[in-house]
């Protein structure tokens, strides 16, 4: 759609003729006569359609390799549409240009046999019905019983059965009774009002599901998927009709820029698909958890009665609600915890140790897989590993290597349980001297750190290898943004390469390394899954969200804690990332004197925060 | 720093970039790779950087064969196309890191890399980042930086094609004044015959990895090797015309054009330099002179730019201003002995006797 709202009219192909002069058919009545012929005849349509569907076969067959010959001016008009689609992807008019091959094809068809179409149309219909048959698994709820039980292999296939066959018939028919005008006319009629086309569509495609399931329970995963699909072509129409017609009839653009107020209006229009769900989905809930911090759930008011209305409307009418939910009793006691003091130190302890000798090691790694040439993809993907495997499956496998029996004790033939849970309270020191406990009462870990050093090692390791994999990938994007010449021009000044790594390779890749940094430790502040399934059934490791979650597992549902707790992680998380910006942008005005220009790395944190928005970790 | 390449190849799996190359460059001239794009003229160059490995020959500093040694050992400065500069550090960092790695006291490295600095004019900037300069600027950084290592060979490759039309010709005339002061051997990479003329002891025109020619710019100038040299250089670019060569006379399709004492060649290529042509006046002119009919004439001031046809072929001749000549005149046309020359027709090699 171009900037007036008009529908680009696709393509010099245009005709509103009729290209092909097919004469539509006339059907006339049958009489007996004919139905006699037509019996006698039967042997000889179907060795004719037989022959026909082997004939089309081979043609299809042939197809593949020669499509020019299928249809007049099917190249050109294969080209013609590439040149359209990347001019303006409106998935309708793909859609209806896709119909409009399809005619082509069954008009070609239709011209040499006559019942070809039929088989295809059946055998399309077959295969959406098998696929997406395999994708729905509707059940069925049964009031009498109070179960759901699934429903037999054709009770199943009925829905998207019923769709498909809607969209055969009506492919039949055309075909068979030759309305391929009808149908051209229909795709120009929808081309130019594509709203309404748009909407009509989806009444269809949803009514011939709701109309297999009235009156049953599976009705709203019946029409989940075209409805879903509806959605999408909703939205997108939304943004190129609706948006381009509220900017061209409301805020009419000006050329000199007078009407900068629209052009942001607009702009606000096109985020709101966006926003909305954001809103909704993120920024709500982390108001709701913070507020949660400073209630404290009782008979008066229970966890189920949580909402931020009812919170926010209590706080400032009941002042009975104020004096006796309204705390910050969770704070302090939180604070005063010795339980959280081991947490928290734990915590920073795997922070401290595991993010700088991860990113150490990954830099590396990075740096050489940049000079390997050949099978770099499979080195690529042997590094990649850890991220894409899930945790649980892998920290089982560690297990077995960090175990009392295990293949690290088999090799060095010791007997060390890698994995018995440590007490790294052994680098701060004791309880005794923090004057929180005496060592001997507190978990029944006494003694210091020859006992505990092998067992934090086995963490440590499998922790740092799990975190390499995505911080690899980074520096891999960031070091093919350096140019190939700067590396020759060193090679050429005479540095080793050594040299090269540390002057140049890693000032370069700074700005990528300050990303990987920060999310990182953010990432391991929130370490509990590697803690939980290496260590299972020895809960002495825990980690700042396993003392929350201790407050919501299956008994205890003591979110109001749990709150105060997360909350006190995100302001830690804040000051650890705060320290360390402070830290940068002091070293970064000690070494500019003359800021003429503002340097940034453009290309490198660009291309990191892309693929940080896919997901960062430890 | 006399450099001699000796049946040099190199070939990248089955694409030849330079073939069998046979050169000798002397010592302390500023000279020129020339050609068109995919030449073979950047590869020579980082083939004598010791960047490209060549496939079979060899290069030769003052008969010392280098082809084994790595690059760094090689005592050349390179400037690359786009400067190749440390964008992390400050100009002046950038013009030390060459004498940190070979562990020159500090002191005399920062006394060296102002001079090199000075030399350059860019010693008010020593504290910018390369991203805080111009072009031109980030340019005389990567020279600064080449020749702070007083190398004995200083390569450039296309050092003026990033820089806009003005700054170009200032450029070449600071290149040609480094050169003068520091007696460096340089060689720089160019595809603007313009600019290689200017400023060049020596020019080496190359074709599909072939050498074509090596020569002053002005003996290549007046004395082409081949076709393809004559069409290369010079702005306007030569009028070429098919014609033959009988007993003595330059004939095109019938008519004889000039005299020359060569030997027949039934298919030639006549090239003729547009300001070879003069307008006849004296009766020893008249003998070999031939009538044109102009189709137009741009006159500029000074010159007078004649178009006409010879030989089916739009033909340009640069005459100075006198008299009126108008379009659609008839005008006796004589060719200077030294501005023409004849090229055999399927070798394209110039025909001298």
């Amino acid at each position: 759609m171009n900037d007036d709202g008009q529908m680009l009219i696709f393509g010099a192909e245009q005709t509103t003729g009729n290209e092909y002069s097919l004469p539509v058919e006339e059907i006339a009545p049958r009489s007996r006569t004919q139905d006699r012929y037509f019996f006698r005849n039967l042997k000889n349509y179907i060795v004719k359609t037989a022959r026909s569907f082997k004939y089309a076969a081979i043609k299809c067959f042939k197809t593949y390799t020669n499509f020019g010959a299928f249809v007049p001016n099917f190249t050109r008009k294969v080209r013609a549409f590439g040149r359209f689609w990347k001019e303006n992807a409106n998935p309708l008019v793909f859609l209806s240009r896709l119909g409009e091959f399809w005619t082509d094809w069954t008009i070609w068809t239709r011209k040499k046999h006559r019942f070809f179409n039929f088989y295809i149309w059946g055998a399309l219909f077959g295969i959406c019905c098998l696929v997406l048959g395999l994708m729905f698994d509707p059940y069925v709820y049964d009031t009498e019983s109070g179960l759901y039980y699934s429903i037999s292999f054709f009770e199943k296939q009925k829905i998207p059965f019923l769709s498909c066959l809607a969209v055969c018939i009506f492919g039949f028919i055309q075909t068979s009774f030759g309305i391929n005008n009808l149908y051209r006319k229909l795709i120009n009629i929808s081309r130019r009002y594509p709203i309404v086309t748009a909407i009509i569509e989806g009444i269809i495609a949803i009514s011939i599901p709701l109309l297999c399931t009235i009156g049953k329970d599976d009705f709203w995963k019946a029409i989940m998927i075209p409805a879903a699909v509806c959605l999408v072509i909703y939205v997108y129409v939304y943004l190129d009709c609706v948006v381009g017609l509220l900017s061209r009839f409301i805020f009419r653009k000006s050329d000199d820029g007078s009407n900068e107020l629209a052009a942001n209006i607009k702009g606000f229009l096109y985020l709101t698909p966006a926003i909305l769900p954001m809103l909704v989905f993120t920024f709500y809930p982390m108001i709701n958890a913070i507020l949660m911090g400073f209630v404290r759930f009782n008979t008066d008011f229970i966890f189920t009665e949580w909402s931020f209305l009812t919170f926010v409307s209590r706080v400032f009418t009941d002042s009975k609600f104020r004096e006796n939910n309204l705390t910050f009793d969770w704070f302090i006691s939180t604070v005063q915890d010795p339980a959280f003091y081991h947490s928290l130190i734990t915590t920073v302890v795997i922070v401290l140790i595991t993010v700088p000798i991860s990113t150490g090691i990954s830099v590396v790694i990075a740096v050489l897989m940049n000079s390997i040439k050949k099978l770099q993809g499979l080195y690529q993907t042997i590094y990649f590993l850890p991220y894409v495997t899930a945790m649980t499956a892998v920290t089982s496998v560690w297990r077995l290597i960090l175990g009392e029996n295990g293949v690290l004790n088999l090799i060095f033939n010791s007997s060390t349980n890698w994995l018995a849970s440590p007490d790294p309270m052994f680098i701060v020191g004791s309880y005794e001297y923090l004057g929180l406990s005496n060592g001997t009462e507190f978990f029944g870990v006494s003694k210091w750190a020859y006992q505990a050093y092998p067992q934090l090692i086995g963490f440590v390791v499998y922790s740092i290898w799990d975190g390499l994999a995505f911080k690899i990938v980074i520096f891999l994007t960031g070091l093919q943004g350096i140019d190939k010449q700067v590396y020759q021009a060193a090679q050429l000044d005479g540095s080793t390469r050594l040299r090269t790594f540390r002057k140049i390779t890693l000032p370069l890749l700074a700005p990528i390394m300050l990303f990987i940094t920060t999310t990182s430790m953010i990432g391991a502040f929130k370490t509990y899954t590697s803690t939980k399934s290496l260590f299972l059934n020895d809960p002495k490791f825990e980690t700042i969200v396993f003392y929350m979650f201790k407050y919501i597992d299956g008994t205890k549902t003591a979110y109001d804690k749990a709150s105060a707790v997360g909350v006190l992680l995100f302001m830690i998380i804040i000051s650890f990332t705060g320290i360390r910006m402070f830290l940068k942008n002091r070293k970064k005005a000690k070494n500019a004197p003359i800021q003429a220009k503002k340097v940034k790395g453009k290309k490198t944190t660009a291309s990191a925060t892309k693929v940080a928005r896919q997901g960062g970790g430890n | 720093m006399k450099i001699r390449f000796d049946k040099m190849t190199v070939a990248f799996k089955e694409v030849v970039a330079v073939n069998q190359l046979d050169l000798d460059i002397p010592e302390g001239e500023l000279v020129c790779l020339l050609g068109p794009s995919g030449c073979g003229k950047s590869t020579t160059l980082f083939a004598l950087a010791g960047l490209y490995k060549p496939t079979s020959g060899k290069i030769l500093f003052n008969e010392q064969d280098v082809s084994g040694l790595p690059p760094e050992k090689r005592g050349i400065g390179l400037v690359f196309q786009n400067y190749a500069l440390y964008a992390h550090m400050t100009v002046e960092q950038n013009i030390l890191f060459p004498l940190e790695n070979r562990r020159v006291p500090k002191d005399e490295a920062r006394k060296r890399a102002l001079k090199a600095a000075q030399l350059c004019k860019i010693d008010g900037l020593l504290k910018r980042t390369p991203a805080q300069l111009s072009g031109g600027q980030q340019q005389r950084v990567a020279i600064a930086r080449a020749l702070v290592k007083n190398p004995t060979i200083l390569l450039l490759d296309e050092p003026l094609s990033n820089l806009d039309a003005r700054l170009r010709i200032e450029m070449r005339e600071e290149i040609r004044r480094i050169q003068q002061a520091t007696k460096v051997t340089t060689i720089f990479v160019t595809h603007d015959q313009e600019e290689a003329m200017s400023i060049s002891d020596r020019l080496i025109v190359m074709k599909d990895g072939v050498l074509q020619q090596s020569d002053s710019p002005q003996d290549m100038y007046n004395h082409p090797a081949n076709l393809f040299v004559a069409k290369f250089l010079g702005n306007p670019p030569i009028n070429v015309v098919e014609g033959s060569v009988k007993g003595g006379k330059v004939y095109v399709g019938d008519q004889v054009i000039a005299e020359k004492k060569i030997r027949d060649c039934e298919k030639a290529y006549i090239g003729i330099r547009p300001e070879g042509f003069k307008i006849v006046e004296t009766e020893e002119d008249k003998k070999r002179a031939f009538k044109v009919k102009i189709d137009y004439c741009e006159i500029l001031g000074r010159d007078t730019t004649l178009h006409f046809n010879l030989g089916g072929v739009p033909v340009r001749a640069i005459v100075i201003s006198e008299g009126d000549i108008k379009a659609g005149d008839e005008v006796l046309i004589a060719i200077r002995h030294r501005s023409l020359h004849v090229f055999d027709g399927e070798t394209e090699v110039i025909i001298n006797e």
